[in-house]
């Protein structure tokens, strides 16, 4: 077990030492000079030298790249083209209001999902099973963006019962969480959708399988066999995909926070990269990237954890 | 208590006019047919069919667990004189596991894989506990000695241990300890035995034995396999296509078997050559309550009567008959009583010898000294250890040995599957090793493998069609050189209907065929079957048989037939090597090795054989050696069968024995006393 996940680190950091390549590499190929961004049309060439000199421009992509994640395992993340401060202090607070949406998200998405997949499995076929399948095939199909505009237009424009735009600061939890609610939701939907089907499918496989029928014809009353035996196999694939969900909740925030004016990595990356800011862009990526590949490696680790067959490995083998 | 009472529980399970039928979008199809079957206390009643014949819809429907889908029509179901069907939910759940409680087929798969076993026995246990009376630690108790009971060698620690974690036959024994775990009344073992090699199954019945002995429980054993159920049942009930055929009082033997039907399982027990035919695949509709025997369309016997008119359980000598020919007042005059020599294929067919395909019969497989070894350092296991095989082209080379033996490492390592530690293995005298990459995706092409799990091994997603004919695509087959789908169905006896079919929809002989299939598309020059009839009920197997015997002689195939079934070897390869423990002990041409085998292993394996002898039991209950193999890290010292051998000295356990030649030089032995056990062999009397 051990070894398995130091071998999966081994290539998670792989991961990023590629994507780090990629991203210095993409300044050079994305039209528009950075050392322009930062001294404006009329600048000199003997300017423009100068400043590319400073930033490092100049050296080829390989070392960039090597000073860049040399700078990042020290915290260091670049300054920032236009406002001069450290990368990193610009990304602090965006990366938690960030962080916050996504778990938020996240656990709401598990907190409804699952049991209304739990629901529509055991009553297959009847009317609830219906109205989950069709509520949640409607919500999979419905982008973030349309959700989040029409819960705004109901829920603040028409009834004025939360806040509208802004994300609200620590200082005031209630303001906080009360502005924290509609963004959330709006990112969990679609994943409400997605693992109320995967439950609801995990679990139906699950109920047709031989050991149920052990279960059954053993006298196992059916909430042991629904929720003991079923729901328990049956989570173990749903257990993995949280890992995966963490980085594409982390990505939805980008929608999200725009619509609902939040201070975020999101807002962040747009606007940085419509200022051609370099560095704030790498910085936000790395962090997506990260929160990625750490997802799918709790995914993995996850996956042998809850499924004894995968774990043989360690121990003495088949049993004669 | 009234004398009518008493008399009534006498039958613990009575099933009367048991009728159920299954709702398919437009037919309503007749699974069992006013079925009447009985088991008194303490009695074992074997019920035997093949595939579809309804027999597990039976259990089903005694245990109140039929699909969704189906309906019991009429009957009752009586256990100790309570009706079944008329118990609501809560009593009937009261009632399984208690009362009675069933051993599926496949411990694999019918145990949880996510639960340590003892979870999954307290599980049942506190299923029954009303209101919680007994303690948890009562309920560990029971367990693990319930596990103890079944033989399983360290209960305390096998309570925690998940089911992957066993082997087969102990994954069995858990599930028997499951079963026996309340004490039921009675124990319905459907299948019990068919997923197991045949050691495992002497030992799995003789259990079975036992238990019965000391629960006084009765087990109504159900089975396709004929054989298997002659070795225990007291009395024999045989289903054919949801009707009872045939009721055999007493051991099931050849002269008892009256019906034409179960004269041929009979017959396939032996000679999986005979020539049955594959049932029908669709059951009667329910309004088209057919007239006539449905056994007509494959009875030799057959006249026009019988598909006009419906015969009658007819009482005869050994119990009851659905055959006209056993009628009072027809069978008089019935031209020809039923026999199951009938069934026999007649000798001499033009079955070309070994050998036979010309001058330009060239090795084309050449194995030397083969190891694979898994795991590292002092966990190491040897699952193949210095093996040597030749297999000439057109030939059929045999390997047999018990699960666990290497007998199926060998043969993936023959189509790459598993990589060797050592050794050579070359195709047309080329070395496999040093082959380019190119080189070796041809060596796919023309060596192809049939897996043991034919469902398992087909992609649940892919309909047959595109299945059969995804090989052109991976090896780049020329459009003008491709068959069609329905001719390639045609070779493999399948009809062009199934094209559109995905796998989970085909039974398990026609998937097996599938697989076969798929593996003979590319014109392969070797093919590797891994156990090809296993799990197939007798008719499946006898086609599945003919099949690999046809490709051979119509097409020069090579083929590895790695199984357990020594019946099939016998009528189907040339040779035979006998495996044990990654070694193998004996090899040379099967007629010989069938005869006079020279090693203590082969006695022990073709003493399981079966023996067509009309007074004897159809199948005889035989134990080939104590114990199941030994650990696979830790083999015995010097000669790996000597803790099980009858013959063994001290040298065996000292000394490894080499194969070496004996005999005319055809066949080899790794025995130390290979010429007094031949010898024995070959007199007249034997020793067992």
């Amino acid at each position: 077990m051990l070894i398995y996940v130091a071998k999966r680190l081994v290539l998670a950091i792989a991961v990023l030492v590629v994507i780090a390549f990629l991203l210095i590499a993409l300044v050079t190929v994305v039209p528009g000079d950075p050392a322009r961004t930062v001294l404006g049309t009329h600048a000199t060439p003997e300017l423009m030298r100068q400043v590319r000199q400073t930033m490092g421009l100049d050296q080829p992509v390989w070392e960039q790249t090597w000073n860049f994640l040399w700078g990042a395992l020290h915290g260091d993340l670049g300054t920032d083209f236009i406002t001069r401060a450290p990368v990193r202090d610009e990304l602090g607070r965006p990366f938690v209001n960030t962080l916050v949406l996504s778990l938020t998200s996240m656990i709401l998405a598990a907190a409804i999902g699952i049991p209304a997949g739990v629901v529509s499995a055991v009553n297959s076929g009847g009317v609830i099973d219906r109205i989950v399948r069709a509520v949640s095939m409607v919500l999979l199909s419905t982008p973030v963006y349309v959700v989040g505009l029409v819960l705004l237009l109901v829920l603040s424009v028409h009834f004025h019962w939360l806040p509208s735009l802004g994300g609200g600061s620590f200082s005031d939890p209630l303001d906080y969480a009360q502005r924290l609610l509609m963004p959330a939701f709006a990112l969990a939907v679609y994943w409400i959708a997605y693992l109320a089907r995967l439950v609801r499918s995990s679990m139906l496989e699950v109920l047709e399988q031989d050991f149920v029928r052990t279960s059954r014809a053993y006298g196992v009353p059916e909430s042991t066999i629904n929720f003991r035996v079923a729901l328990r196999n049956a989570l173990v694939p749903i257990v993995a995909l949280l890992g995966l969900m963490l980085g594409y909740t982390l990505a939805g925030t980008v929608y999200v926070e725009q619509i609902f004016g939040r201070v975020g990595l999101g807002s962040l990356a747009l606007s940085s990269i419509g200022n051609r800011d370099w560095p704030v862009v790498r910085g936000v990526v790395l962090i997506y990237a990260v929160a990625f590949v750490l997802g799918s490696l709790l995914a993995d680790v996850a996956y042998r954890v809850l499924d004894p067959r995968l774990r043989v490995e360690q121990d003495a083998g088949v049993f004669v | 208590m009234t004398l009518a009472q008493s008399a009534g529980v006498q039958d613990l399970l009575r099933i009367e006019g048991l009728t159920v039928s299954y709702r398919t979008t437009e037919h309503e199809r007749l699974a069992l047919d006013s079925v009447d079957l009985s088991v008194d206390r303490g009695e074992i009643v074997g019920l035997v069919g093949q595939s579809g014949s309804g027999k597990s819809t039976l259990a089903s429907a005694v245990l109140g667990l039929l699909p969704s889908n189906a309906r019991q029509v009429s009957g009752s179901v009586e256990l100790g004189g309570v009706e079944l069907t008329w118990l609501s939910a809560q009593e009937l759940r009261d009632v399984r596991g208690q009362e009675i409680s069933i051993v599926f087929q496949d411990p694999t798969t019918s145990l949880n894989p996510r639960l340590p076993i003892g979870q999954q026995m307290l599980q049942v246990l506190r299923a029954h506990d009303s209101g919680g009376r007994t303690s948890r630690r009562l309920h560990r108790e029971k367990s693990v000695a319930g596990l103890a009971e079944v033989g399983l060698p360290d209960p305390l620690r096998a309570f925690h241990m998940y089911p992957h974690e066993f082997s087969g036959g102990m994954r069995q024994r858990v599930m028997i300890a499951m079963a026996l775990l309340l004490d039921p009344r009675l124990i319905i073992a459907d299948e019990a035995t068919s997923a197991l090699d045949v050691t495992l199954e002497a030992q799995i019945l003789e259990l079975l034995l036992r238990l019965r002995e000391r629960h006084d429980a009765s087990v109504l054993f159900i089975s396709h396999n004929l054989g298997v159920v002659s070795q225990l049942c007291d009395r024999t009930t045989v289903l054919h296509a949801g009707r009872v055929v045939e009721e055999i009082n007493g051991r099931v033997v050849w002269s008892r078997c009256q019906h034409p039907y179960t004269q041929s399982l009979a017959a396939s027990v032996a000679h999986r050559d005979a020539r049955l035919r594959p049932t029908p695949t669709t059951a009667p509709d329910v309004d088209d309550l057919a007239i006539g025997c449905r056994f007509a369309r494959q009875c030799p016997q057959a006249h026009d009567l019988c598909t006009a008119s419906t015969p009658a359980l007819y009482p005869s000598k050994g119990g009851a008959v659905r055959c006209f020919a056993y009628s009072p007042e027809l069978g008089r005059d019935w031209p020809v009583k039923p026999t199951v020599t009938d069934w026999f294929e007649p000798d001499g067919d033009g079955r070309p010898a070994p050998g036979e395909s010309g001058p330009a019969a060239a090795g084309l497989v050449s194995v030397r000294d083969l190891h694979v070894h898994f795991g590292e350092r002092d966990r190491t296991v040897k699952a193949v250890d210095g093996v040597d095989l030749h297999i000439e082209r057109g030939e059929i080379v045999a390997v047999v040995g018990e699960s666990g033996s290497g007998k199926t490492t060998l043969a993936e390592t023959l189509v790459r599957l598993v990589r060797p530690t050592g050794g050579s293995i070359q195709l047309d005298g080329r070395d496999l090793s040093s082959m380019t990459r190119s080189e070796v995706r041809d060596v796919r092409r023309r060596v192809q493998m049939v897996f043991q799990s034919a469902q398992g091994s087909l992609s649940p997603r892919m309909q047959v069609g595109s299945l059969i004919t995804e090989p052109y695509k991976i090896f780049g087959v020329p459009k003008d050189q491709r068959l069609q789908p329905d001719e390639i169905l045609a070779q493999v006896d399948l009809s062009a209907e199934l094209l559109d079919s995905y796998p989970s929809q085909l039974s398990g002989g026609q998937a097996r065929r599938v697989g076969l299939a798929r593996a003979l598309v590319c014109q392969p020059e070797l093919l590797v079957a891994d156990e090809p009839t296993s799990g197939l009920d007798a008719a499946a197997a006898a086609t599945t048989a003919r099949l690999l015997g046809d490709l051979r002689d119509r097409r020069g195939l090579a083929i590895l037939l790695v199984t357990h079934d020594l019946s099939l070897v016998t009528n189907l390869a040339d040779r035979v090597c006998v495996m044990y423990f990654g070694k193998i002990v004996e090899t040379g041409p099967v007629s010989q090795i069938v005869q006079t085998p020279a090693h203590p292993y082969t006695k022990a394996l073709l003493s399981l054989l079966l023996d067509p002898d009309t007074s004897a039991p159809v199948g005889r209950r035989k134990l080939l050696a104590e114990g199941e193999i030994p650990s696979q890290s830790a083999p015995p010292s010097g000669c790996r069968f000597h803790p099980r051998c009858p013959w063994a000295q001290e040298i065996c356990s000292v000394n490894e024995p080499p194969l070496v030649a004996i005999g005319d030089g055809t066949r080899s032995a790794a025995c130390h006393f290979a010429d007094a056990v031949m010898r024995e062999s070959a007199a007249p009397e034997d020793r067992s």
